[in-house]
């Protein structure tokens, strides 16, 4: 970049256009001072050398990305690249480079300390006089927030849409079950004494019925959530009555300990859940530790104040789960257990109606070591009971 | 209170209902939308209409607000519903509440389908 003096942009909008240098030389100092107030980050990359080192880099890119320009001088800026950083991206970019092609990609970058951001970059060839290429113009944006904002929204849109149509389809199910539901017990009553193999059919038929009623419900509970709020009620005893009902549905072999506020009555707030959506999620989550023990065991079940929040856990001492099954718990239809003995809705279940009250629920899980899911729920107005906090 | 009118866009939960019902001694008659509905039951005069609640055109709640008019026979009413694609079941049949005499969840039992006519119906 020899002569490195006022570059002035030929096409009308800066970007997609070629910057020829050589003009307007009592513009430099000033052309400098808005490069270094500039909010955006400005790169200059020579390109004449093999890595197209650093020659520049503005204050804002050193605020952004956390490092100072001695660092990162002379350097490729590939630098801001990590393990989670597009492949695809860093390809188009090295084909737009290679051809001195100008590009603008969004893709994800790392800071210095180690913060990803989602980084708009937009890269110039610079061309001299003379029609050699010199050198790249970068321009940086970091647009996280947008890129989040985003996803929350494109979340919420498929989460509508996925609402949307299980409603329906459960409509049409519903009507569909009537039948297989209600009749077969009209059948039986009319059969003769005699007909037992009939009359377990039409059990088997019923059965069946009522089993798909009840996964058109499951699906609608995880894909739309909770369809008005609840009032607020006493945690500690809204719990334990959900419990008392849930323990009701799993195997004799299997115990429950109480821990906590579970233990010793302490109220801890308010909360804004149904009873029937905790009892089933109670339900669930005790089935699913009952069959990890094979039937046999203890499960623990606690409840504590967690700042603004109130934190359920059930855990287990069953096999706990790898890392591959343990990032897929909550998805829909996964399962591990044989066809037959799980539609893997349990817990896409249970983080729907968590998620409906506003809470949240994880999950922490070895193999070999147990399985631990925690549900935090948020304390609704009134906040914690400080009165008659501690009464047992 | 022995005639029941069923109002319910879809065949096989009306001859459901239907069936279940007349077994149990009732006269059962049925319509196949909220239109034909309010006109049988101004022309019938049922003790008791079981209604579905999500139906084309004239819906659930239109109907009801129609056999509820003043010089009506203001027959018991039993709203149904499973829910649609925009509301769910229990905010459709809370919709009715206050307005039904009786709401029941599509799909149901037959059980309780006859608990809820009975008791709609005064029998013991
Ligand atoms: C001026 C300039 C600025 C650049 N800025 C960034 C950047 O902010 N983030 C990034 O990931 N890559 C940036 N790059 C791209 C990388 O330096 C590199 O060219 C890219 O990773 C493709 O090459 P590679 O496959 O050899 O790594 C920039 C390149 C140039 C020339
Ligand atoms: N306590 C646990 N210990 C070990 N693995 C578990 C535990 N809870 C859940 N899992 C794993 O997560 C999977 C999904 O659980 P989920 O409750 O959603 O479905 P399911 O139990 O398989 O079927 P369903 O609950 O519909 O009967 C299970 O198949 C199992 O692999
Ligand atoms: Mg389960």
């Amino acid at each position: 970049m020899g002569r490195g003096a006022g570059a002035a942009a030929e096409a009308g909008d800066g970007f997609g256009g070629v910057l020829r240098l050589g003009a307007a030389a009592g513009l430099e100092r000033l052309l400098r001072a808005a490069i270094e107030t500039s909010p955006v980050n400005v790169t200059l990359a020579d390109a004449t050398k093999p890595g197209r080192p650093l020659l520049y880099v503005n204050p804002a890119f050193c605020e952004t990305t956390g490092y100072s320009a001695e660092e990162v001088l002379g350097r490729n800026c590939r630098f801001l690249q990590g393990p989670d950083t597009d492949p695809e991206a860093v390809e188009r970019l090295r084909g737009a480079l290679a051809r001195a092609e100008p590009i603008r990609i969004t893709l994800l970058n790392y800071r210095r300390d180690g913060k990803p951001f989602w980084n708009e970059l937009s890269i110039l060839p610079v061309f001299g006089t003379d029609g050699q290429l010199e050198a790249f113009l970068g321009q940086q944006v970091d647009v996280t927030q947008e890129r989040i904002a985003a996803e929350r929204d494109g979340q919420r849109q498929r989460v509508e849409a996925l609402g949307r149509l299980a409603g329906g389809v459960a409509h049409e199910i519903n009507n569909l079950l009537q039948p297989m539901l209600a009749l077969p017990s009209l059948v039986a009553d009319a059969l003769p004494a005699e007909a037992e193999a009939e009359r377990e059919w039409l059990t088997l038929i019923q059965d069946h019925a009522r089993q798909a009623r009840s996964i058109v419900r499951d699906v609608l509970a995880f894909s739309r959530g909770s369809e008005k709020p609840a009032k607020p009620r006493e945690a500690t005893a809204l719990v334990t009555q959900a419990l008392g009902f849930a323990q009701g549905l799993i195997p004799p072999g299997v115990s429950v300990r109480r821990t906590g506020a579970l233990a010793s009555g302490a109220r801890l707030g308010l909360v804004a859940v149904e009873e029937t959506q905790l009892r089933q999620v109670l339900t669930n989550l005790l089935l699913n530790a009952a069959q990890a023990m094979g039937g046999h065991g203890e499960v623990e079940v606690g409840l504590v104040g967690d700042g603004d929040a109130l934190r359920l856990t059930v855990a287990d001492n069953g096999p706990g789960m790898d890392e591959a099954v343990r990032a897929r718990i909550f998805e829909p239809f996964f399962t591990t257990k044989p066809p037959g003995e799980g539609t893997g809705l349990g817990l896409s279940v249970v983080h729907g109606l968590v998620a409906s009250w506003g809470g949240s629920a994880g999950v922490e899980s070895r193999p070999g070591q147990g399985t631990c899911i925690t549900i935090h729920v948020p304390v609704a107005a009134g906040g914690p009971d400080q009165s008659v906090q501690g009464v047992s | 209170m022995n005639r029941v009118l069923v109002i319910d866009d879809v065949a096989g939960v009306r001859r459901t209902i239907a069936a279940i019902l007349r077994r149990e001694g009732y006269e059962v008659i049925e319509a196949r939308d909220g239109r034909e509905g309010l006109d049988l039951a101004r022309g019938q005069a049922p003790g008791i209409v079981i209604t579905d609640l999500l139906m084309p055109q004239v819906d659930g709640i239109e109907v009801i607000e129609g056999l509820r008019r003043p010089g009506g026979a203001r027959p018991k009413v039993l709203a149904i519903s499973g829910g649609g694609s925009l509301v769910g079941a229990e905010e459709a049949l809370g919709m009715a509440e206050g307005l039904a005499d009786a709401t029941l969840r599509k799909p149901f039992e037959a059980e309780e389908l006859v608990g809820a006519v009975a008791a709609l119906a005064g029998r013991p």
